[in-house]
């Protein structure tokens, strides 16, 4: 798994991707510390991370666009489906190399409260529940557009489908569905993603919520793979 | 040592291999021959777990690949008809990679890289070296984990004929360490490495045998190219007169005052010595070309199946 997460990361770097993903979220997080907390004397930085999801739309697609569907398009799956390493080790791979790009970021967005603490007393408990939680939903979401790529040899169908995608879910989050049927109505509160933030947002550790993202990671991670694995059968 | 039992794969209703079976030994270089679309590559993919069979099942040394992917798939070193290589990345970061995705020891890739020729552009990017480089670049990564058998789809095709004596030497080098499967469509390309062939044609297996004795195969049905200098009529009289000789056809003649010909001989017989003497009795008459057609896939195929061969869609 190490050579698969040392070659993604070095694509990651060596081509435009990690620097494009985390200059946006920089400037973006930079622009709402600016307005949010410098211009209004606000100490507490959750405001930033409340507005950021939103941006999670455009990017975590092109951090997972092209994981598998690049591969296809090239036919260098060949290479990985015939070695002797597993798919499972394949995907969590790809997987951990996503989330170590946006673990940069998430480190890099430090900067404000570090900055803000220089002029006020910032809830350290606050930064780092909504950091965890920042990097759970972001850790889920790219576990959801690796899915995606594994769909389709075209990495830009499955970037617009990621797009798609994570834009329904961010908006099943904001609204409380009553259709009659409580099993309908679970599922989509299940696939509002947005909701289980709002605890790590107000600096608690909700083990509910926690379980949430690993559970949406570990289950996309296994469809990816039955995904490959199906791919080979048919 | 390779087993291949029954192998069958169907696309929906399509049977894209239907019930092929046949063995590899130990230290062999086997040909595997046939048309495009024959189901050549489908049949590599299987035996490499890059595709599923529908039914059947390969053995590498009794190992299953549905019983110990990972045991069987060290024992395999494949280079598909696309060499799978990332352009981005220099031959070095590559053959890393390969290790680390098939467990081998990375103090390995020396050896490779001297082996196929290609230590002199291992700091270079896969995508600025020529065909013939990515080629061999694609053999290193085979070569990768000393796998006993290598699997080679069409590895000389695209090639121009500098880089196709190249590949074919390096792979002759291979073959007195380890067991070669190749595959093509051209019958000189496999004879010229090959000891024994088989021959796939609609996704089944029609002939399995030494290059020699599938050459035999047609030996009856020799055709010969001719070029005679002379009065057209007389020396089409001449040929029509000649014993063994099936029929023959005009062809455009590239030189003045001479006529080419085609000429079927009947079945076993040799008619070279008859048509010489034939010519050189003839006072006004000289023979300017006179050669055997090579024989060729399509002449065993048509041979085997009594039909053209053909591609299939």
């Amino acid at each position: 798994m190490n050579a698969i997460v040392k070659k993604e990361l070095r694509v990651y770097f060596n081509t435009p991707i990690a620097w494009v993903f985390i200059a946006v979220l920089m400037c973006v997080s930079g622009l709402f510390f600016t307005l949010f907390n410098l211009f209004m004397a606000n100490p507490s930085v959750n405001v930033i991370f409340s507005s950021l999801p939103l941006v999670f739309v455009i990017m975590i697609p092109l951090l997972t666009m092209r994981l598998f569907s690049e591969e296809r398009a090239l036919k260098t799956d060949q290479l990985l489906l015939t070695s002797p390493i597993s798919v499972a080790s394949i995907v969590w791979g790809k997987f951990l190399a996503a989330v170590m790009v946006f673990g940069v970021a998430i480190v890099l967005m430090l900067i404000y409260p570090i900055i803000l603490n220089i002029y006020s007393d910032v809830s350290w408990g606050i930064v780092f529940t909504n950091n965890v939680g920042f990097f759970l939903l972001g850790s889920a979401l790219i576990s959801i557009g690796i899915f995606i790529s594994s769909l389709t040899e075209n990495q830009f169908t499955a970037g617009i489908i990621t797009i798609a995608t994570l834009l329904i879910m961010f908006l099943l989050s904001g609204i409380s569905v009553s259709s009659g049927y409580a099993v309908v109505d679970k599922i989509i509160a299940y696939i509002g993603i947005l909701k289980s933030f709002d605890s790590f947002y107000i600096g608690l550790f909700n083990v509910v919520d926690i379980m949430y993202y690993v559970s949406i990671i570990i289950i996309f991670i296994m469809l990816t793979v039955y995904r490959i694995e199906r791919r080979r059968v048919k | 040592m390779i087993e291949v039992k029954n192998l069958t794969k169907k696309y929906g209703s399509k049977t894209v291999l239907n019930d092929v079976s046949f063995t590899i030994n130990q230290g062999e270089i086997l040909g595997f021959l046939g048309p495009n679309g024959a189901g050549k590559s489908t049949t590599m993919n299987i035996m490499t777990g890059y595709i599923a069979s529908t039914s059947g099942s390969v053995e590498i040394d009794g190992i299953d690949i549905m019983d110990d992917a990972k045991a069987y798939k060290k024992k395999i070193g494949y280079l598909p008809e696309i060499p799978p290589l990332y352009n981005d990345m220099t031959v070095m970061e590559y053959m890393e990679f390969v290790c680390g995705i098939k467990y081998a020891d990375p103090s390995c890739i020396k050896d490779i890289l001297e082996e196929v020729h290609i230590t002199d552009v291992k700091d270079r990017l896969i995508k600025n070296l020529s065909k013939g480089y990515r080629q061999r670049v694609g053999i290193a990564q085979a070569l990768v984990g000393d796998p006993e058998l290598l699997i080679l789809d069409e590895p000389t095709v695209g090639l121009d004929p500098m880089q196709i004596i190249d590949i074919r030497n390096v792979i002759s080098q291979l073959g007195k360490k380890k067991t070669l499967f190749i595959s093509s469509h051209i019958l000189s390309e496999i004879s010229a490495v090959c000891d024994r062939v088989i021959i796939i044609n609609k996704g089944k297996l029609i002939a399995e045998d030494t290059p020699e004795n599938l050459a035999k195969l047609v030996s009856g049905k020799n055709k010969y190219c001719v070029c005679i200098e002379g009065d057209k009529e007389k020396i089409e009289k001449l040929i029509s007169n000649i014993q063994g000789i099936e029929r023959f056809e005009e062809k455009t003649a590239s030189e003045p005052g001479a006529f080419e010909y085609v000429v079927y001989a009947q079945n076993g017989t040799d008619i070279r010595k008859t048509l010489f003497k034939a010519v050189a009795g003839e006072g006004d008459m000289a023979i300017l070309m006179f050669k055997a057609f090579d024989i060729t896939l399509e002449d065993i195929f048509i041979s085997l199946t009594g039909s053209e061969g053909g591609e299939e869609q």
